[in-house]
């Protein structure tokens, strides 16, 4: 076929306008957040005093830092999915992450870190949170096939940031730990390694 | 572009053909670098064109289109060229007896990529820039012009002097890295 029979082709093709990509991230991601949360809600059950640990820096770690995170991953895999746009960061979600980062390290420094360390709880909790985050990573993955990302294993690493994030702002209903280093160790750990899967994800599922 | 959109077949027809030329001489540039002749390069502009078409929704109205187009084309240029030369190195495979001579050589290829690394961190500043754009990018010289803010003809001269000293300072650093600096 010659180069011009096929635009010929091409332009013969009814326009099929989608709905934008960020939309239907976002769709994605909070029905998944719903799914989970309901999940979590009745297979674990939400811990009594949820609305007083939002006041403690652990709390507030677990909510405001994986929303921060999970928005900023998410526009960003966005941002990716479309050639030719540069990747920005929305600096709200910078600002909340680098006060999480701040509170984190002023608090690990205090003797919180050797009363609420326990290794056994965190990495249980962490295995928790990376088979809530499965699902939803598997969603948003799909989800950005709709796009053209240009950084497959890139973007499929944001995509499993923010996946991780998600899992974690479910898991949190339930999960009764309040230490920041336990919470930090044990969320982040698992954030980061749904972050490396989705990356490897990426790199095959995201090829276009 | 917008109007094609809007469901302008004879516009988005136009601007189809408008793009295939343009395309088509950045991918002869590129994969001629590589050893390639106009056949690829078609073959290239056609799955562009198709990769545009496919993706076109992801096309952000309110931005300018040519970013775009690039992006895409530059991503399924170097797709391609990867594809092609993982195909001619298939193809150039010896029977098993002669393996033996094949593996040096791969082993050695991450080092001379390094090596080539090196010398170019070696050369001075515009004409780092211009090797790196036309011989690693796979810019036009088009592209490397506005890029590095000098005339094209200027452009031209910088890529030749810095491979004369690509192939100066690899022949200073010993046999092993006239290859690298090929």
């Amino acid at each position: 076929m010659t180069t011009d029979e096929l635009i010929r082709r091409l332009s013969a093709e009814a326009p099929a306008p989608r709905p934008r990509l960020e939309l239907r991230l976002f769709a994605t991601l909070s029905a998944g957040l719903l799914a989970l949360g309901l999940w979590v809600a009745t297979r674990y059950g939400v811990r009594a005093d949820l609305p007083a640990t939002l006041a403690t820096s652990a709390g507030a770690l677990k909510f405001v830092g994986g929303a921060a995170l999970a928005l900023a991953a998410g526009r960003l895999a966005c941002r990716l999915s479309r050639p030719g746009s540069r990747p920005e960061v929305c600096p709200l979600s910078v600002a909340t992450l680098v006060l999480a980062a701040l509170a984190l390290g002023w608090t690990a420094a205090g003797a919180a870190l050797s009363a609420s360390l326990a290794p056994a709880g965190a990495a249980s909790c962490a295995r928790s949170i990376l088979l809530l985050s499965a699902p939803i990573l598997a969603g948003a993955l799909l989800t950005l096939r709709v796009g053209a990302p240009t950084r497959p294993a890139a973007t499929g690493a944001l995509a499993g940031v923010a996946a991780g994030a998600m899992a974690c702002l479910a898991y949190a209903l339930w999960c009764p730990a309040d230490g920041v280093a336990f919470v930090a160790l044990s969320y982040g750990g698992a954030i980061a390694v749904a972050g490396l899967a989705g990356a490897l994800a990426g790199g095959r599922v995201l090829a276009w | 572009m917008q109007a094609a959109c809007a469901g302008d077949r004879a516009a988005y027809e136009a601007l189809l053909a408008d793009i295939a030329g343009m395309l088509r001489a950045h991918a002869r540039a590129r994969l001629a670098r590589s050893g390639f002749g106009p056949e690829e390069a078609e073959d290239v502009v056609q799955e562009t064109l198709i990769a545009l078409h496919a993706k076109r929704h992801t096309w952000d109205p309110e931005r300018p289109i040519l970013p775009w187009i690039q992006a895409i084309a530059r991503h399924k240029t170097v797709d391609a060229a990867r594809r092609l030369g993982r195909a001619r190195r298939r193809a150039d495979a010896r029977p098993v007896e002669d393996l033996a001579d094949l593996l040096p050589a791969r082993t050695e290829r991450p080092d001379a990529r390094r090596d080539a690394h090196a010398l170019l961190a070696r050369l001075p500043n515009r004409e780092r820039g211009v090797v790196e754009a036309l011989a690693i990018e796979g810019l036009s010289i088009a592209a490397t012009a506005s890029r590095v803010a000098i005339s094209e003809g200027a452009v031209r001269v910088a890529f030749h002097r810095g491979l004369a000293r690509l192939r100066r300072l690899a022949g200073e650093d010993g046999p092993g890295e006239r290859k690298a600096a090929r």
